[in-house]
């Protein structure tokens, strides 16, 4: 059953166009993947979901009484801010905004969520404490706390080596199999392992179902051939007909 | 005994309430980076301070009006240039002192003399300027702690506060209006030129002890007092001017006391 449909989707960001056409559905239970180079216009794509970005174009429908977690990138807020570990997994509950803090069993669901990934000893330390994958776990465990439908998960470029992710997504789904995920990755490894379809963004957008993608689907989205999507300063490790330019070179 | 005076009583009230402001909001701005706004925003306040003298009317007055006007126009710059915002404060941090500057000289007879509010003068601290310093404070205990949970969320991630459902702008509103009402209500303590240091030394000093935003809120309230009190005293020791003296006591009560917590790493290494 389909519960979330992006199409021709065109995205500005002040003057300049960062996404054109894109369009993509989502079912019931389904892991959809999202691929592409640094700037290509993953995390707008996402943000544009949660409805945090406007869009031009388009339309982006989701089911109705779906509900939508969000876990961002580390670099949209203030890793520095004096706040503990549970106060920020308490202020994903559904009831944050309306209540004056959280409705009754949200205590005990927090810590639920913190006993099952590995939080529990650091509830009480401020979120500067934590190194890079406990960090991403908070967040995790925060959309979590409003039991969502569909996942969002925007990874940043280097936190959880990528067994661990591949865990967590695990994790998620072995709990609810009903739990729709889309997952941003930097990684292609985590990708072919875990996802049921891949969409390749690159300002225009190409969805492909399955976990496969030959490595000329993979050349047209980062514009030169590419095994493996590494971390951090190098986005990808190329192949030979790339070096070969190099070499051309006097 | 200096304590009976009328003036030294006021000063004194002046310090308890000036103290709650560094304390809860000084704390906030620190926080959140926006401690060159909050100097731009006390600078150019000065504009409303000379065009107060101009008309002949109280001076602060316009003072909180200019304040109020450049911090509505630093959120929206914020929001739409981002990295070029902080151009715009250095722009109306200056033009906001040389509009005070041309509305003094435009008001005819000898020109008043500008230093207590430049400098600030706790001992000459008016029955009005205490009562706006106690609604001030008061209001702002009433504001951020009626909702102080939404307060963090908000200030930590504005991103996940609004897919919560806050209404994250106008919390925005309130918190850059209070820095507005913060910077005009410790102007008559320490002056324009010093407003920064009060609000922001107290609260640097408590985050030395403190990872958690209530603790540090209440410790630096703690550090505000003392060192308001004790550079208020130390001046009317020596006679000099007590903005100055406050300044100068709270940033050596900072280096003091982060000199004390190196040693004190250090020594816990050595052993």
């Amino acid at each position: 059953m389909k519960i979330l449909e992006v199409r021709n989707l065109d995205v500005y960001r002040g003057d300049k166009k960062i996404l054109e056409d894109v369009s993509f559905s989502l079912n019931r239970g389904e892991v959809l993947g999202i691929l592409g180079p640094n700037g290509g216009g993953k995390s707008t794509l996402v943000q544009t979901i949660t409805r945090a970005i406007p869009f031009n174009k388009g339309v982006v429908w989701i089911h109705k009484g779906e509900r939508l977690g969000y876990v961002p990138q580390f670099a949209t807020f203030d890793l520095q801010f004096p706040i503990t570990v549970e106060e920020v997994i308490l202020s994903g509950s559904a009831h944050f905004s309306k209540r004056k803090r959280i409705a009754a069993g949200d205590d005990s669901k927090a810590k639920d969520l913190m006993k099952q990934f590995q939080l529990l000893d650091v509830a009480d330390h401020p979120i500067s404490d934590l190194s890079g994958g406990q960090t991403q776990r908070v967040l995790i465990c925060r959309a979590l706390m409003g039991e969502p439908t569909i996942l969002l998960m925007d990874e940043p470029t280097a936190s959880i080596d990528f067994q661990t992710k591949d865990q967590i997504i695990r994790q998620l789904k072995d709990k609810d199999p009903e739990l729709s995920i889309v997952l941003v990755s930097h990684d292609l490894n985590v990708i072919n392992q875990t996802v049921d379809s891949i969409l390749c963004v690159n300002f225009h957008a190409d969805f492909h179902a399955g976990n496969r993608l030959e490595s000329d689907q993979l050349k047209k989205v980062y514009g030169c051939p590419i095994e493996v999507v590494l971390h951090g300063e190098i986005p990808h490790r190329i192949l030979d007909s790339h070096l070969k330019k190099e070499e051309d070179k006097p | 005994m200096i304590f009976s005076y009328q003036f030294v009583q006021r000063a004194l009230i002046a310090t308890l309430f000036a103290g709650i402001i560094s304390g809860v909001l000084g704390t906030l701005i620190t926080e959140k980076k926006k401690i060159m706004m909050t100097s731009g925003v006390a600078h150019a306040s000065f504009g409303g301070i000379g065009l107060g003298y101009l008309l002949g009317i109280d001076p602060m007055l316009p003072a909180l009006g200019v304040a109020g006007l450049v911090v509505m126009v630093m959120k929206q710059m914020e929001e739409k240039l981002s990295s070029h915002s902080d151009t715009v404060m250095g722009m109306l941090w200056a033009l906001g002192m040389a509009l005070g500057m041309i509305f003094v000289g435009l008001r005819p007879g000898y020109p008043p003399d500008m230093t207590s509010y430049l400098f600030g003068d706790i001992l000459t601290i008016s029955e009005r300027d205490l009562l706006f310093m106690v609604i001030v404070s008061v209001g702002f205990l009433m504001i951020y702690s009626f909702r102080f949970e939404q307060w963090k969320i908000v200030l930590f991630d504005e991103e996940h506060a609004k897919l919560q459902g806050l209404m994250v702008d106008r919390y925005k509103t309130v918190f850059y209006l209070s820095i507005a009402v913060a910077v005009i209500a410790m102007i008559k303590v320490v002056g324009i030129i010093l407003t920064l240091a009060i609000l922001t030394t107290p609260p640097m000093t408590a985050k030395l002890f403190t990872k958690r935003l209530l603790p540090r809120m209440i410790l630096a309230t703690i550090f505000a007092w003392i060192t308001i009190f004790l550079g208020f005293f130390l001046s009317f020791l020596i006679d000099v001017p007590s903005g100055a003296m406050i300044i100068f006591v709270s940033v050596l009560v900072y280096f003091l006391m982060a000199g004390g917590k190196k040693m004190e790493k250090v020594l816990a290494i050595r052993k």
